[in-house]
């Protein structure tokens, strides 16, 4: 088995309870293969733009999306440093492993 | 890119070195701790230290957590480890393994191996326009809380924008819903929530004083443009606007 990250759950419940995720527009920054995102979208955000630097993780991260999320993820290839996001466009950034 | 009254989420593990040992979950054992690279965790404390200092954003609630990495082998974890062991300019980690492989081995049945350390998660919130106001009122009792609700409402003001915290949360249910400024937040959690709100220590305190007292403390946003009326209706109400 590889490595498995966090089995007893503990993050995901950490995230759930410090804030209200439903209905928000989410942007996750360093996604990675998206482990983290999917376990976001359990918890009823509008929407969730994740991206990371790496193109071969993103590629992973779509590859692993399942279809019942694919309208609700959308997965890109971005720097944290170079944002081309419009002004006043999410409700929560989410720095994943990457500040 | 993120709206004002948006949150940041800040999740990272926290400046401290792991450890790693044998087990997993509650049969975890500790075995040795890695000796690792800190910097890059202490600049991200520093730079977050500083984009709250110069107002940019507000800490409203941080937390600190165990977090595993498990792996079913010795040679999974001298993977993992062997990227850092590259990358960082540090002792080898290989004599840390190698006392861990000891252990591991001496155990009855092969098991998992896990890396623990603990992660830190922040919740900063960005200031809302520099036109968002809020008011923060004592009042004497929840039916005089509840009196004012009313007349809020009557008035076409969005009692999504106020919260209402008291002691009896059940009486708070009744009459108001949990939203506004302080939504979700406990009562004993109220002078920790009003800080983050950047309402000046004094009224904070005052705001505890009042809870703690069985009086009820009304906190509601409000657009600049309707300030005044807004504090009207708190005064007929015999509030103590703060």
């Amino acid at each position: 088995m590889p490595l498995a990250i966090d089995p007893a759950g503990k993050e995901i419940r950490a995230l759930k309870d410090i804030t209200d995720w439903k209905d928000k527009r989410l942007l996750e920054i360093g996604c990675g293969d998206g482990r983290l995102t999917l376990r976001l979208a359990a918890f009823g955000p509008g929407s969730i733009e994740a991206i990371d630097p790496d193109p071969r993780r993103i590629r992973l991260a779509r590859k692993n999306l399942p279809a019942a999320q694919a309208s609700l993820i959308r997965f890109r290839t971005g720097h944290a440093e170079k944002l081309r996001y419009p002004a006043d466009e999410f409700d929560v950034v989410v720095f994943a492993w990457s500040l | 890119m993120l709206k004002p009254g948006g949150i940041l989420v800040d999740l990272r593990p926290a400046p401290a070195h792991r450890q790693i040992g044998t087990g997993a979950g509650r049969t975890w054992e500790p075995v040795a701790r890695l000796r690792e690279q800190l910097d890059d965790d202490y600049a991200a404390n520093a730079a977050v230290a500083e984009v709250v200092r110069r107002g940019l954003f507000r800490t409203e609630r941080r937390k600190r957590f165990i977090l595993d990495r498990v792996m079913d082998s010795v040679e999974e974890l001298r993977d993992f480890i062997a990227e850092f062991d590259q990358r960082r300019d540090l002792p080898s980690q290989a004599p840390l393994v190698e006392r861990l492989e000891r252990r591991y081995k001496r155990q009855p049945k092969p098991g998992k191996v896990a890396v623990r350390g603990p992660m830190h998660l922040a919740v900063l919130r960005k200031p809302s326009p520099s036109g968002a106001k809020m008011i923060l009122a004592i009042l004497p009792d929840a039916s005089t809380a509840e009196q004012l609700l009313n007349n809020l409402s009557e008035a076409e003001f969005d009692l999504n924008d106020v919260s209402v915290m008291m002691q009896d949360t059940t009486t708070r249910n009744k009459i108001a819903k949990d939203a506004g400024p302080l939504k979700g937040v406990l009562p004993m959690q109220t002078a920790m929530s009003l800080k983050a709100t950047g309402a000046p220590p004094d009224a904070v305190q005052r705001a505890q004083d009042a809870i703690k007292n069985g009086k009820v403390v009304v906190a509601m946003k409000i657009d600049p443009k309707y300030e005044t009326a807004a504090r009207e209706m708190f005064k007929d109400m015999s509030a103590e606007v703060l």
